[in-house]
């Protein structure tokens, strides 16, 4: 009797040493994300932190600051695609051609409450009622202003209240010219996507309609283009791509590093910049609305490929690196604002302390959060994309006019879609 | 058994024909050998492709699933529907025949002038030749600034005689011209080869003229020119080619938000793009076939005009 206890305890040791060894064999994986040096030690950071709570796990980062897509679909056609990727907006483009992990099943194992961790952000993520990432990074659209410009106009700061006809105004008493040169713009945009996209949705205007069909010849896609394109050509209070050209760059932010714009619209990442220019004093709010308020979630998810070798170590990575601990990380390192809800109500993202020098309204984070468009995201989001900046460029450069604009996108459109 | 003295050399020369047989064998033998790396290269990495890629012209692929047999469909949506194609092709046609024309007349000329016996002579040409060196992409970022609106480098100099120069690249209308310009700079090589060209043709034609009194116009179009002739004809093969191929221009350009893109982009750029940024292979593929069969129409014309203007030593004159 004590001997067949001995020999079922025995036995129950080997047992559990085995499966410990199998648990415990080393896996390495690989992460490719994109960004800038800063993205690169932050992501190594929180990677250094996964493998203290995970040992047996090595993730090798693989960073890639151009041509992103290209490069993991040419890894992917290959055959030799990362386990892990960073994706945005182009993510439907792979989960439609089932080169990403539906992620439900292992969410429910492993108990995950995305609505509390992420409240409504991870909805992007999902396709045809799978989820094909984890929410990593989040953060709207914001305006930066010039304290010191808007003082000295005597006007009041930007809010969540404005519309375009408050912001016009504003634009049109921060702008500044001398004889026929310009010397302070009270705006600066231009042909980049979230700008555009966030004004005519601002308008009630859409991409797509409900059915996907696109609605880019609607009036208020129009109203909205020719509102934005007035900005330049009529009211003469934002940059011209020719005017940028002279002034040596093609981005607004320059322009407002140097203090020669009073209104920028961008992304988090913004502060960090801003945090070592001197003689700037700046501050941030909500971006503004007109029929509705309207701005851009800047966002990426981690999502895993189909053709991993080791599809449960890779999730319990980016739940790892998608929780509270390595969320920090991307705060104290003032990288972006965290996808977690936690996080980014918690005091040390509030307080700004660890990003920004100075005291500013981190709250127009939060306040932006019921103001997000909800993208068109289609397996074919590149390909519109291009369509629609072709034709747009010409706009912005005044070339054609906006019904000949809108009518031309609305033909490849539906072209694209049928 | 004796055998005839004349039959025994025969026999002698039979054998001596089996050596020689032998030896031809060992060298075709060396040839396939030596030559094998790209013959296998050729049917491998290029006739391989190139077939495949027919048969994918006829499909839906997105590089990962399996391809989607849809016959002609997409030669027809390239031909009907495809706006953007239309402007791709529109603007590689106006390129190359802008290009062509301009680099022919003017890469001779320069050429003609790198032959004068001139002290620096060496350093001249080196000028002239050094920019084909340069990278496409460095010679793009830098034509950027030269090309700028209001403060580049090429308006500053027009501003000089009163001219109030175009905005070059950001103006859908003077875009193309702008690339012509750029791409006119780095025509070191065709000057090259018609240096050498010239530097080929024997003197004594030269002085035979001079004693018939030919003044120097006459001797250059009645002897360098035609003696040229197979120079200039390569020269235009080649640029033909390449301009319809241009790629790197049009890629780097593209990136900047604020480029016309419609006004700029040509067939390789949009062949790029399907194949790479929208994952569609197939439409590529089929795109590719066009422009292959665009490039070999072309390069006949120039091949069956050559007999009227292509003139070979070794060729009487008819």
């Amino acid at each position: 009797m004590r001997n067949r206890a001995l020999l079922l305890l025995v036995i129950s040791l080997l047992v559990l040493s085995v499966s410990v060894a199998a648990a415990q064999e080393p896996v390495t994986l690989r992460l490719s994300v994109w960004g800038g040096l800063g993205d690169q030690e932050a992501y190594q950071a929180r990677l250094d932190l996964a493998h203290e709570a995970f040992p047996n796990i090595t993730v090798e980062l693989l960073y890639t600051p151009d041509d992103y897509d290209q490069r993991i679909q040419t890894m992917m056609a290959g055959g030799d695609a990362p386990d892990i990727v960073q994706l945005a907006e182009a993510i439907h483009g792979y989960s439609s051609r089932d080169q990403l992990l539906p992620l439900n099943d292992m969410v429910t194992a492993a108990e995950l409450d995305l609505a509390a961790r992420f409240g409504t952000n991870y909805l992007q993520y999902q396709y045809e009622g799978s989820l094909y990432a984890l929410p990593d990074r989040g953060g709207a659209m914001i305006v930066y202003y010039n304290v010191d410009m808007f003082d000295a106009a005597g006007i009041g700061y930007p809010t969540a209240d404005w519309t375009w006809e408050e912001f016009l105004a504003a634009a049109q008493a921060l702008t500044i010219t001398d004889g026929d040169a310009t010397s302070q713009y009270g705006f600066a945009a231009g042909g980049w996507w979230p700008w555009w996209m966030s004004f005519i949705y601002q308008n009630g205007g859409a991409v797509l309609d409900e059915t996907g069909a696109p609605v880019i010849n609607s009036e208020a896609v129009q109203e909205a283009l020719q509102f934005y394109n007035d900005l330049v050509y009529t009211y003469a209070v934002a940059p011209s791509p020719q005017d940028y050209a002279d002034l040596g760059t093609n981005s607004p932010d320059p322009l407002f590093a140097q203090g020669k714009v009073a209104m920028i619209m961008t992304g988090f990442w913004n502060i960090s910049t801003l945090r070592d220019v001197p003689d700037i004093n700046w501050d941030i709010a909500p971006v503004w609305g007109n029929v509705n308020r309207g701005t851009v979630a800047f966002g990426s998810g981690l999502a895993i490929t189909s053709g991993s070798a080791h599809p449960e170590e890779a999730f319990q990575i980016i739940n790892f690196l998608t929780d509270e601990a390595a969320q920090s990380v991307i705060v104290e390192r003032g990288e972006d604002a965290p996808a977690n809800v936690n996080v980014l109500n918690s005091e040390l993202f509030l307080s700004g302390e660890t990003f920004a020098n100075r005291d500013i309204y981190m709250e127009a984070f939060g306040e932006s959060a019921d103001a997000i468009i909800a993208l068109p995201l289609i397996p074919q989001w590149n390909e519109m994309q291009s369509v629609m900046g072709t034709t747009l460029d010409e706009l912005f450069l005044n070339a054609i006019d906006v019904p000949t604009a809108v009518e031309q996108i609305q033909f490849d459109l539906e072209d694209l879609l049928q | 058994m004796d055998v005839p003295a004349h039959l025994m050399s025969e026999a002698r020369v039979e054998r001596g024909k089996g050596r020689r047989l032998n030896a031809r064998h060992r060298e075709s033998l060396w040839f396939y050998l030596i030559i094998s790396p790209w013959l296998v290269g050729l049917l491998l990495l290029l006739a391989g492709p190139m077939v495949y890629s027919i048969y994918l012209s006829f499909t839906d692929w997105n590089l990962f699933n399996a391809p989607e047999w849809v016959g002609l469909d997409n030669y027809v949506r390239l031909f009907t529907r495809d706006r953007n194609f239309g402007l791709a092709l529109g603007n590689t046609f106006y390129y190359t025949l802008l290009y062509v024309p301009l680099n022919i007349v003017i890469s001779l000329a320069v050429a003609y002038l790198l032959n004068k016996r001139l002290r620096g002579m060496r350093f001249f040409r080196t000028v002239i030749y050094l920019p084909y060196v340069v990278p496409v992409v460095a010679t793009t970022m830098v034509f950027r600034w030269i090309f700028a609106p209001t403060n580049g480098q090429l308006n500053s100099l027009l501003a000089l005689f009163g001219v109030v120069g175009p905005a070059w690249l950001l103006d859908p209308g003077w875009v193309k011209p702008a690339l012509v310009i750029m791409s006119l700079w780095g025509m070191g090589s065709s000057v090259v080869f018609l240096l050498a060209g010239m530097q080929g043709i024997p003197t004594e034609m030269y002085e035979a003229a001079a004693i018939d009194g030919a003044g120097e116009r006459q001797r250059f179009f009645n002897i360098t020119l035609p003696m040229l002739s197979p120079v200039i004809f390569f020269n235009m093969i080649m640029s033909i080619i390449s301009s319809l191929q241009t790629f790197t221009q049009i890629y780097i350009l593209n990136a900047d938000p604020n480029t016309p893109n419609n006004a700029i982009n040509m067939i390789i750029p949009y062949l790029f793009d399907n194949a790479f940024r929208f994952n569609k292979m197939g439409y590529a593929s089929a795109i590719a076939w066009v422009l292959f069969l665009i490039i070999f129409v072309f390069t006949l014309l120039v091949i069956r005009s050559s007999s009227v203007w292509v003139f070979y030593e070794s060729e009487m004159k008819k």
